[in-house]
């Protein structure tokens, strides 16, 4: 099996708590990320990121080598923005991590009926936080073969 | 009219005489032919009878007996006229009569000196042959009227609607008869009923059934039921309806004879019962809505504990985090301490947060009957637990071929509570016994899980079940409160209960029940 080298392209973090963005932009410092980190306030900034706003006065940015989706979001949710990312097929393929406080099981049987990659729940101590990130960080940007472009 | 007697006088020759004796006998006869017309009874009869013996008949005294041969006397039934001094010499006859079982004796007696010749007997004999008519015509009245009356007070006290139609040409139906009930049931007088025509009684939309089936009656020569409303002066009337058609030889129908039985009461008392079923569907239909949105709520509401709180908790822990790690050189020992107990408060609230939504969980999650092997999972988390802690020096005893009716899910959770537990409270013991087993009890059979460990003060066995409550400090056992909490709620999901029964240091013996196959 060949394994990638650490791709530079972004990783999207969608997000809307300023102190989960933080947390989570530290942990990811914290494990030698190279990647750049794009962060997406709520579900809306996340679809113009992707695909260029509704008037078109923005085309489609970077497409990102992995998503990480938190699901309550304001304006669309991350339910929907993954709704939308499987539809289109310029994202279908996109790996999709969703990172959630939610641990109920609905959420987590719904996330994974709409495609998702990955359901990861937020753990409550940054140390198994980082621990979460820096598995996420091996398995999506070093062992995992992504779909080709 | 058999065994007369006859008793030898002398003879009395004098034609003009015997002339008078025979008006007299004439007159006698007479007045027995009335009596047996106006006398109300027998013995009213028989004592007229004895009157005019005495009154026109010429005789000095006339009686009439019953023989009662058991008790071997004749009893006077009637008699008139005056006691005769019996001088020797006066005449007597005497004639036997019977009329039906009973046998009777007619005695007359003469003036004195009259004698009683053959032509007198025959005479006495038609006299007794007349008493003996009077007294059968007399009781077959008495029963023809006995069954009249008893017909009678069937028509007017029975409680179903009894009436008759005559069917006249047309066909017309006009009333012929009516009991007392009809009245009752429909307010319409008996006495204005009766040669009324049908349609002048009954009114439409009911008129238009009941020709219909008097017709079919008629025409199929049967007997036709339905069920009528009707709206009578009394009010509105429910009925059950016969009625049946009397023919003459020649085919034609003559009369319909119709019951009807009232059971008003009883549609209405159906209709009560239907209304208070639907009452009762409506009532229920809301309450289960009132519940399912009680339960969307909570189930909103953990979604909020679930997702909302646990995000400031992450900011409490992680920025903590950050702090000692970015200023660890600006915090003395104490300052890294107190940011170290924040942390670890911060770690307790999540991992209560979780315990709430799990028990809210158990209450929530569908419950799935299926047989579950409670041996097999004991057995199986007992060596887990062992396996995890190889220094312990446990026993460990569980009841072959336990089975349960249960969801598989909550049952694994209920156990591994349980035995969890009994593995913690003999922690501290160096030796210890866990048993696992089933036995009845009044609610039926319980499963059990025993240990000899540190176990309770039976004074607060109840108080062990309530969320968050706990008998000993975390320092001594670690735990949140909440594991006998969720075991007695998912019995009761069950139908079933939990109970507890132990002693300080002997202890604690943890039972559940649940019903079999009932539902939630």
């Amino acid at each position: 099996m060949s394994v990638t080298v650490t791709s530079v392209k972004p990783i999207l973090l969608v997000e809307d708590d300023p102190d989960d963005e933080r947390l989570c932009v530290r942990a990811l410092k914290q494990s030698q990320l190279v990647n750049p980190v794009v962060v997406a306030r709520d579900g809306q900034e996340a679809l113009d990121y992707l695909f260029g706003s509704d008037d078109g006065s923005r085309e489609p940015a970077e497409r990102p080598h992995v998503i990480l989706l938190d699901l309550k979001l304001p304006k669309v949710d991350g339910f929907e923005v993954l709704r939308r990312i499987r539809t289109d097929p310029r994202t279908e393929t996109l790996p999709v991590v969703i990172l959630t406080g939610s641990k109920e099981d609905r959420d987590i049987v719904k996330g994974y009926g709409l495609r998702a990659n990955s359901y990861v729940v937020k753990p409550i101590t940054f140390e198994e936080f980082i621990e979460v990130v820096q598995q996420l960080k091996l398995y999506w940007l070093v062992l995992n073969q992504s779909p080709p472009t | 009219m058999d065994g007369a007697v006859h008793e030898e006088m002398p003879r009395d020759a004098l034609p003009d005489a015997r002339l008078r004796t025979a008006n007299r006998r004439l007159a006698w006869r007479s007045a027995i032919d009335r009596a047996r017309l106006t006398a109300t009874d027998e013995r009213t009869f028989l004592q007229d009878a004895c009157q005019s013996a005495t009154a026109l008949g010429g005789h000095q005294r006339a009686w009439v007996g019953l023989v009662m041969p058991e008790q071997g006397l004749v009893r006077t039934v009637a008699e008139a006229g005056v006691e005769p001094s019996r001088p020797a010499g006066s005449a007597t006859a005497g004639i036997d009569f019977s009329v039906g079982e009973d046998a009777f004796r007619l005695r007359v007696e003469g003036e004195q000196g009259t004698t009683f010749d053959d032509d007198e007997l025959v005479a006495l004999r038609e006299i007794a042959a007349d008493l003996a008519a009077g007294i059968g015509s007399m009781r077959d009245r008495k029963a023809k009227a006995h069954v009249d009356a008893e017909f009678r007070r069937v028509f007017e006290q029975v409680a179903e609607v009894l009436f008759t139609l005559a069917v006249e040409p047309g066909p017309i139906y006009r009333f012929t008869s009516a009991n007392p009930a009809f009245e009752v049931a429909t307010g319409v007088p008996v006495q204005a009923l009766i040669g009324k025509r049908i349609d002048e009684v009954i009114p439409e939309p009911s008129l238009s059934l009941v020709l219909s089936k008097y017709a079919e009656a008629i025409a199929t020569q049967r007997i036709v039921s339905w069920r009528e409303v009707t709206v009578y002066p009394k009010g509105r009337k429910v009925g059950d309806v016969t009625m049946r058609p009397v023919f003459a030889p020649d085919g034609t129908c003559t009369h319909l004879v119709g019951v009807v039985h009232d059971v008003t009461d009883m549609v209405a008392a159906e209709d009560e019962l239907r209304r208070l079923n639907a009452e009762l569907d409506g009532r229920i239909q809301e309450r289960t809505r009132e519940l399912e949105a009680a339960v969307k709520e909570l189930e909103a509401f953990s979604y909020t504990v679930s997702h909302d709180l646990r995000a400031p908790l992450r900011a409490i822990n992680g920025f903590s985090q950050a702090l000692l790690s970015d200023h660890h050189e600006e915090l003395d020992d104490e300052g890294r301490d107190l940011l170290e107990r924040v942390r670890a408060g911060s770690q307790r609230m999540g991992s209560l947060i979780d315990d709430i939504l799990g028990l809210s969980r158990v209450s929530r999650a569908p419950l799935r009957r299926e047989r579950v092997d409670v041996s097999a999972m004991a057995t199986e988390m007992l060596a887990e637990l062992q396996q995890q802690e190889p220094h312990r020096v446990v026993a460990v005893r569980v009841e072959a071929g336990l089975v349960a009716a249960g969801d598989a899910a909550l049952l694994r959770v209920l156990l591994q509570n349980l035995i969890d537990n009994a593995w913690k409270f003999t922690s501290k013991h160096p030796a210890a016994t866990i048993e696992v087993g089933a036995k009845a009890t009044p609610d039926g059979q319980a499963f059990f899980v025993r240990d000899d460990g540190a176990g309770f003060d039976p004074r607060y066995a109840d108080k062990l079940f309530g969320a968050f409550e706990r008998l000993h400090s975390r320092a001594e056992f670690p735990g949140n409160g909440i594991g006998l909490a969720t075991v007695r709620r998912i019995a009761g999901r069950h139908g079933g209960k939990a109970w507890a029964e132990g002693e300080v240091q002997k202890g604690a013996t943890f039972y559940f029940t649940l019903a079999q196959g009932a539902p939630e």
